[in-house]
């Protein structure tokens, strides 16, 4: 039934212009692409070349700028000669200004210019004068740039824009030169040809080119594969659609065709489809009575089971054997009006099911092609049948039922689930689980089960959603959703099993949901009685027990039972009597816990003494069985109650009731003997007090007793002799009114120490150096200390304070000072003869000395030096070891004080071929605290160590660094080292190591022992390490001086 | 030429003191005490008096306050030559207007002559405005 469209011209042009539209519209797209990319090219070639430029510019006038440098001032400022003769000064500045214009390539020319009456003169020029362009100095300058009239102007620097001049176009670069006095000197051209200028400027656009071209090819070219591409498309379609023409029109032939020709069959007879060609019967009212098989496929006979051969040519409801023939009607149709149709069957005589199209190749004829769906039918049968298995099993079920897809969407639910939650049908299908149950936390609009993702640990959301991604159910989840039940919001328990189930292939879920509120209301309900009971059982004072009745081992013990038994219940436990009583009271128990269970009856055993680590306690106790359902005995219940204190107290009542009489009779008698115990006790304590007072008159120092307040309660008789105060005047009153003790040197109170006794409670003692003021104003040296006095809390009520008379103790500490002193002085000045007289003996004037002579004069000389350093040493050791020395802590810069050690010492290390070096950190180190000559004597004796024990040629360093808040000293030698045998005794005094004694005979061993106390004394630290052969390092820490003083 | 007024109990270190500045080319007079040296400085008019410090009759820190409270005494430079070092003398010594205070046991031969040529270099420096009669009764 082939028809033919004509097609509609307008349609045809509207399709042409479209075509032609969308052509242009690329071209005008491809245009403004290259538009776009020569438009934004552009800018970015102008903002390289803005930037080269400034680049330029600026390089040119570094580049001038190092000329300027090069040039001599002096020449500048120097007479030039005139042009006939031209002086030194002039050479020297043309010869620098050619020598520096051609390490430059792009500087073409350079010269000096000077202004005078505002004309512009040259002054020197690079240009030799040979040459033809050499300028005559002070001609003028004719067609000077604006920018170098700026300059003179300005005094700036500047760079000239492009200008021409009588010699050519340039850019020039201006540099003003000046004088120390900032006076305008000269004005120093140099000059680079436009050319240069344009050529290096551009140099730096060459990139930005590049990208632009490269740019402008790759929209070029991309837009030609596009034009292609869619040329190649156009053409492409219009063939799809010629050839669609085409087939339509061939296909309809050929079925025509095929009627009449055998060929059809190689066409068909590989179909799966059953293809089956009828023609239509009339009868002579014209009414379609039956059809006849005119031709069949191979698939016919398969599907049908009819051989081909017996089908042709037979009438359908012969074949078939049903009147009329199979869908007559339907097929009478389609040949009458010539449209094509299919339908799905059940054909009964077959027992199967056909999915048939049909339609009318021509005239009375009508083709069917059939495919057997039998399967597919009784799979959806299969289905259907399921379905309303499911709507069976959800009408009847006496839980609540749903089910659901995989993404938690209520497919179905059942009238239980809806009379439980109280929820309308249309509530609950087709929303989510959440939504669809009435969660109130559920949004509808949430993707998953429809519960917000605050829910993330809402249980039945994670059931859910386990249940469908293991694809394992769940039974019996108990949940307690918030729920709104009917406008109130209730937390029903609910009990959840889910199942997965597979229905048309998709996952879903079926669950059930129970409402346990009911049961978990009787649950707490139990729960909370049980407890209570326990409580009660726990809290009663009598001890209650239970055992079970095959080993009598405790099931039950409560908190009294605990006490009594003395141990915790995890102790007592599953254990029996046998493994806390002895046996022969453990047989007892027994016994009588079998006759209770035997006669399943209460017994009562009025006392029974138990032992239990608190003693022998008394128990009354009842024995109860305790019957299971069965009539037997399941436990022994025990309650026993604790009679031990009151049967105690009977017992004592009875004694006492026997003894009263003799009590009494006793009673009078001792308070009779108390009175005098009272008397005697007073009398004791009377002669305490006078002993206490005895003792302290006869102390030979004074002592005052002070009361929390430090009013003086108590003093003794030298209190007042050393003081010349009364007792009158001292007792009641604060003690500094009256006792004023004072600092020899500086005059200041001193009697805050007793404080600290106070604050502290510590034993406190006053300064060495500490005056007691004396009632007549005169003053008298003590020493002394003071005492706290504690109540029995330790807290402090008062201070004892002794003291005595130290006027001889200062007398002697004075004149052993001075003994001191005198006895140096006497050592040393014979000492001091010897050594001046041994250095004036080598003396020429003296006259000559043989070498034998001389040599031993050096010998005793040196000898006289090594004494009277030993002399100093023991002074100094004995005046720090009796803490004589006074040090004289300053602000001191370490390195200033090693630096003339170093200076002085470094002759002695020159002739032992031995370098001094000393590092320290760049900039200024902080001062250290320390006294100065004291410290000197320290770096001394290191640096001098150091040199001394170094091997010929050897290197001392020295370094200083800071630490923290401290500055440390390091001084490195690669000398002997120290033994590690004898390191521990290395500030030890009078020591020397072995190695250093065969080194040298000189050193007195006191040295690193004085220096070791000075460093300590002046709150440092001295250490050493050493190994024998390699050297030591010696180092000192000392504080950093907290206030910097100028 | 520079005359100096050595004064010196000890007898050695006189002699010594003595032959080693005359090499140097100095003029020599000497004292042995206190007193001796306060009367000779009168009439010898050295340029630079050395003070022993412990000495006879007068000691040293004696003639230090004696020549400051002396109008005629005053501007003599002292160089003090000692072997008694009790800690505070120097301080005193020093505030006394006294140039050097050195140890003689420390002090080689040689440098003495460098010393008084130092000293004697120096432009002339009033004594400090102290009172040295504070300062002697701080002493005793």
């Amino acid at each position: 039934m082939a028809k033919s469209h004509p097609q509609p011209t307008t349609q045809n042009t509207i399709n042409r212009l479209r075509v032609c539209l969308s052509t242009h519209r690329y071209l005008y797209l491809f245009i403004a692409q290259v538009a776009g990319v020569l438009i934004l090219g552009t800018f970015f070639i102008s903002l390289l070349a803005i930037y080269g430029t400034s680049t330029v510019r600026k390089e040119f006038l570094d580049e001038a700028r190092i000329i300027a440098a090069t040039l001599d001032h002096a020449d500048l400022s120097a007479d030039l000669g005139h042009d006939k003769q031209l002086s030194a000064s002039y050479q020297r500045l043309s010869d620098m200004l050619s020598k520096t214009a051609k390490a430059d390539a792009k500087i073409r020319w350079s010269y000096l210019m000077v202004q005078q009456n505002g004309k512009v003169l040259f002054t020197v020029d690079a240009e030799p004068i040979s040459s033809p362009d050499h300028v005559a100095p002070f001609s003028e300058y004719q067609q000077a740039p604006t920018a170098l009239l700026q300059t003179f102007l300005s005094g700036q620097e500047k760079a000239s824009k492009t200008y021409t001049d009588q010699w050519g176009t340039w850019v020039s670069a201006f540099i003003p030169i000046k004088d120390s006095n900032g006076q305008l000197l000269t004005v120093l051209g140099v000059d680079m040809t436009a050319s240069t200028w344009s050529a290096t400027v551009a140099g730096y656009c060459i990139f930005g080119t590049i990208i632009v071209c490269l740019f402008l090819f790759i929209v070029i070219f991309v837009n030609l594969i596009s034009w292609r591409w869619r040329q190649t498309n156009h053409r492409i379609v219009d063939l799809n659609l010629t050839l669609a023409r085409e087939l339509d029109q061939r296909q309809q032939a050929q079925t025509l065709a095929s009627i009449n020709e055998e060929k059809y069959r190689n066409l068909y007879a590989t179909m799966n489809e059953g293809v089956v060609l009828h023609k239509l019967l009339y009868d002579p009212q014209d009414e379609a009575t039956d059809y006849e098989i005119m031709d069949a496929n191979a698939a016919f006979a398969t599907i049908t089971g009819i051989k081909i051969s017996e089908a042709l040519g037979k009438h359908a409801s012969q074949l078939y054997q049903t009147t009329p023939a199979p869908y007559l009607d339907i097929y009478a149709n389609v040949v009458k009006t010539g449209i094509p149709t299919h339908f799905e069957t059940e054909f009964s005589p077959m027992h199967k099911c056909f999915k048939i199209s049909v339609f009318s190749p021509a005239p009375d004829y009508f083709a069917t092609i059939f495919e057997d769906i039998t399967e597919h039918k009784r799979a959806e049968l299969e289905l259907r049948h399921e379905k309303d298995n499911l709507n069976a099993l959800f009408a009847s079920s006496p839980v609540g039922l749903l089910l659901m897809d995989e993404n938690l969407m209520i497919v179905e639910s059942n009238q239980v689930l809806d009379d439980m939650l109280s929820r309308d049908r249309d509530n609950v299908i087709h929303h989510r689980a959440g939504n669809g149950l009435g969660c109130i936390h559920s949004l509808e609009n949430v993707k998953g089960c429809g519960f917000s993702t605050s829910c993330g640990s809402c249980p039945l959301r994670q059931t859910l959603m386990q249940v469908v991604r293991d694809n394992v159910p769940v039974h019996r989840a108990e949940i307690q959703p918030t729920l709104d039940i009917q406008g109130i919001i209730q937390q029903p328990w609910l009990s959840v099993s889910a199942e997965p189930v597979l229905i048309n292939g998709r996952k879903h879920l079926i669950v059930a949901i129970e409402s346990i509120t009911d049961r978990k209301q009787t649950e707490k309900e139990l729960r909370d009685n049980e407890q209570l009971l326990n409580s009660i059982i726990e809290n009663i004072p009598a001890m209650i027990f239970m055992k079970d009745t095959k080993n009598l081992q405790f099931k039950l013990l409560n908190k009294a039972g605990e006490a009594i038994f003395g141990k915790s219940k995890s102790a007592v436990l599953g254990k029996n009597d046998y493994d806390f009583f002895p046996r022969d009271q453990a047989d007892f128990f027994t016994q009588k816990d079998r006759e209770v269970l035997q006669h399943k009856q209460l017994v009562n055993i009025p006392e029974e003494p138990i032992e239990t680590p608190n003693g022998t306690r008394f128990l009354n106790t009842k024995k109860i069985p305790l019957l299971g359902v069965d009539g037997n005995p399941e436990y022994l219940l025990g309650i026993s109650t604790d009679i031990t204190a009151q049967k105690n107290l009977q017992d004592e009542l009875i004694r006492a009731k026997a003894n009263v009489e003799a009590k009494v009779e006793q009673r009078t008698e001792e308070l009779n003997q108390s009175q005098l115990n009272l008397q005697e006790a007073l009398k004791t304590a009377k002669d305490e007090t006078a002993k206490i007072t005895t003792i302290l008159d006869s102390i030979g120092d004074g002592v005052f007793v002070l009361d929390a307040d430090r009013n003086i309660i108590l003093a003794n008789p030298v209190t007042l002799e050393l003081s010349g105060f009364t007792r009158k005047d001292l007792l009641g009153h604060p003690y500094n009114h009256v006792l004023q003790f004072v600092d020899e040197k500086t005059g200041k109170d001193v009697s805050e120490f007793m404080d600290t006794v106070f604050t502290r409670g510590q034993v406190a003692e006053m300064g060495e150096q500490t005056l007691l003021i004396r009632q007549d104003g005169s003053k008298l040296p003590v020493a002394d200390s003071a005492a706290p006095l504690k109540d029995l809390n330790g807290a402090v009520i008062g201070c004892v304070v002794v003291f005595r008379d130290a006027t001889k103790q200062r007398e002697i500490d004075h004149m052993k000072n001075e003994f001191v002193a005198t006895a140096s002085h006497q050592l040393r000045t014979p000492l001091t003869a010897l050594r001046w007289i041994l250095e004036l003996l080598p003396k020429p004037e003296i006259g000559p000395l043989n070498p034998t002579q001389a040599r031993y004069v050096d010998r005793l000389h040196a000898s006289t030096l090594r004494l009277i350093d030993i002399v100093n040493d023991l002074l100094n050791l004995s005046r720090l070891e009796n803490g004589k020395i006074d040090l004289k802590l300053e602000p001191i810069n370490l390195l200033e004080q090693t630096t003339v050690v170093i200076n002085n010492i470094r002759a002695m290390a020159y002739e032992r071929g031995i370098k001094v070096e000393c590092k320290a950190p760049p900039g200024p180190l902080p001062h250290i605290l320390a006294d100065r000559t004291h410290l000197q004597a320290v770096i001394q004796n290191l640096i001098a160590n150091a040199v001394k024990y170094s091997l010929e040629r050897g290197m001392v360093e020295v370094d200083l660094s800071l630490v923290g808040d401290r500055i440390q000293f390091k001084c490195r030698d690669d000398g002997i080292g120290i033994p590690k045998t004898q390191q521990k005794q290395i500030f030890s005094k009078f020591f020397r190591a072995d190695n250093a004694i065969a080194q040298t005979t000189l050193g007195t061993g006191l040295g690193l022992a004085i220096a070791k106390m000075i460093i300590e004394r002046m709150g440092g630290k001295i250490w050493f390490h050493a190994i024998v052969g390699k050297g030591s390092t010696f180092y000192f820490e000392l504080p950093v001086a907290r206030l910097e003083f100028k | 030429m520079a005359r100096i007024l050595i004064t010196e109990d000890e007898a050695d270190l006189r002699m010594a003191l003595r032959a080693r500045l005359e090499m140097s080319g100095f003029a020599v007079v000497e004292a042995t005490n206190g007193q001796e040296a306060l009367d000779k400085m009168k009439i010898e008019k050295p340029d630079l008096l050395i003070l022993d410090m412990m000495m006879p009759l007068m000691d040293g820190m004696e003639v230090i306050g004696r020549m400051r409270a002396s109008d005629q005494l005053k501007a003599v430079p002292i160089l003090v030559l000692t072997n008694y070092d009790f800690g505070f003398m120097k301080e005193v010594a020093k505030e006394g207007g006294v140039v050097e205070y050195i140890l003689k046991a420390g002090l080689n031969l040689d440098d003495i002559p460098v010393k008084i040529t130092q000293i004697l270099a120096l432009p002339d420096s009033p004594p400090s405005g102290l009172n040295m009669s504070a300062l002697l009764d701080e002493l005793k």
